[in-house]
């Protein structure tokens, strides 16, 4: 059902890399359906019930029939995001309900200004806080951060932040390789060699149990930085 | 000649000849043909006058032959390992861009049906209205 707000965001895609989500993504989907005419979900290879719970929602399913990670999803998600013409916007948004969808609108709110290319949800800015991450993970995203900061020279204060916005043209430059979550870093590498305009702005991110359980254990950050060096 | 040369040489013939069997293009099958002769050669060189090995790692500043056989080993292994893990990455980015070209062309089928679907649709509905509700016939 189109909805006022959805005219607003006619010229958005929205992509959602989903793996084995089938518990909160019917949430997730309606959540974010409501507010954006068009979400791509890339499921990848799951293994639970996800593929259908897309399929019934009113995304746009892309299926991969092997699991290749989440940087591989998003990548498919980008190119059928840029297939359509009137994409003018494409946010990326994790599945796990960790990510607001009034933050998802702020953020494209903010990128048509115009006046940069992409806009990242930072966890660590403003009042936001970190939104109770645990010390180990606080920690964990600090390390990153510092790293980044230091091959990019980006100025960011979050880079793992799942939920980003970018213009079209920026979208087009993404040719995300590392199939697991070093994708983050090599996003921002791609900003930083397309010299992109960027903007962060605080998000909240809910750690339930459920996404807490979900997401990666700090010791990944070793091999986090290992692909990075090794490429 | 002793026995443990004739087994050197043995597995070697016999790898040689499983290596070259699988011929691939011209190229690089003649590419290989001359490694694994002069690999071969150098084997066999090897194997029947020990001594020399010991001289030339005398030479270059090791006391063993054998030891100078293992560090030769320890790199070519590592060459290999190297190898083979860019040849893996290689497959497996060409597994994830097929991956997704397949999930983009099925979705792509998938809209264009629902396009088509919803056109004919459409065209039912038009070519009905006129007389959507026919007069009950006679019985």
């Amino acid at each position: 059902m189109p909805t006022s707000q959805h005219q607003q965001m006619q010229d958005v895609a929205v992509v959602i890399p989903v793996f084995n989500e089938a518990e909160v993504l019917r949430a997730v989907l309606d959540d974010v359906c409501a507010t954006f005419p068009l979400v791509i979900v890339v499921d990848d290879g799951s293994s639970d019930s996800s593929k259908d719970i897309a399929r019934a929602s009113e995304a746009v399913v892309l299926s991969h029939v092997l699991n290749r990670g989440q940087g591989a999803a998003i990548q498919t998600g980008l190119e059928w995001a840029l297939r359509r013409s009137e994409t003018s916007v494409v946010v990326t948004m994790d599945s796990d309900g960790q990510h607001a969808c009034h933050d998802a609108v702020r953020l494209v709110d903010r990128i048509r200004l115009g006046d940069v290319d992409c806009v990242l949800g930072s966890r660590m800015l403003g009042s936001s806080g970190d939104g109770g991450a645990t010390g180990m993970r606080r920690a964990m995203l600090r390390l990153a951060v510092r790293y980044t900061r230091f091959s990019t020279g980006l100025p960011v204060t979050d880079t793992h932040n799942g939920l980003r916005a970018f213009t079209r043209e920026t979208a087009s430059h993404m040719r995300l390789r590392h199939a697991e979550m070093a994708h983050a870093s090599e996003i921002l590498e791609t900003l930083a060699v397309n010299r992109a305009r960027i903007a962060e702005i605080p998000v909240s991110v809910s750690y339930s149990d459920y996404s807490r359980s979900k997401g990666q254990s700090s010791v990944n950050s070793v091999n986090i930085v290992v692909d990075l060096l090794m490429r | 000649m002793l026995l443990v040369q004739v087994l050197l040489i043995g597995s070697f013939v016999f790898v040689a000849f499983i290596s070259l069997r699988h011929r691939t293009d011209d190229r690089s099958q003649a590419l290989r043909v001359g490694v694994v002769v002069s690999v071969g050669a150098l084997i066999a060189t090897a194997v029947l006058f020990p001594g020399l090995v010991t001289s030339v790692a005398n030479w270059v500043g090791v006391g063993r032959g054998a030891d100078l056989v293992l560090y030769i080993v320890a790199v070519v292994v590592m060459y290999l390992v190297v190898n083979t893990h860019l040849r893996m990455r290689d497959i497996e980015r060409s597994i994830t861009e097929l991956v997704r070209q397949q999930a983009i062309d099925a979705a792509e089928r998938e809209n264009t049906m629902v396009e088509r679907r919803s056109r004919e649709i459409k065209l039912d509905i038009t070519e009905k209205e006129p007389g959507v509700n026919p007069a009950p016939r006679a019985g």
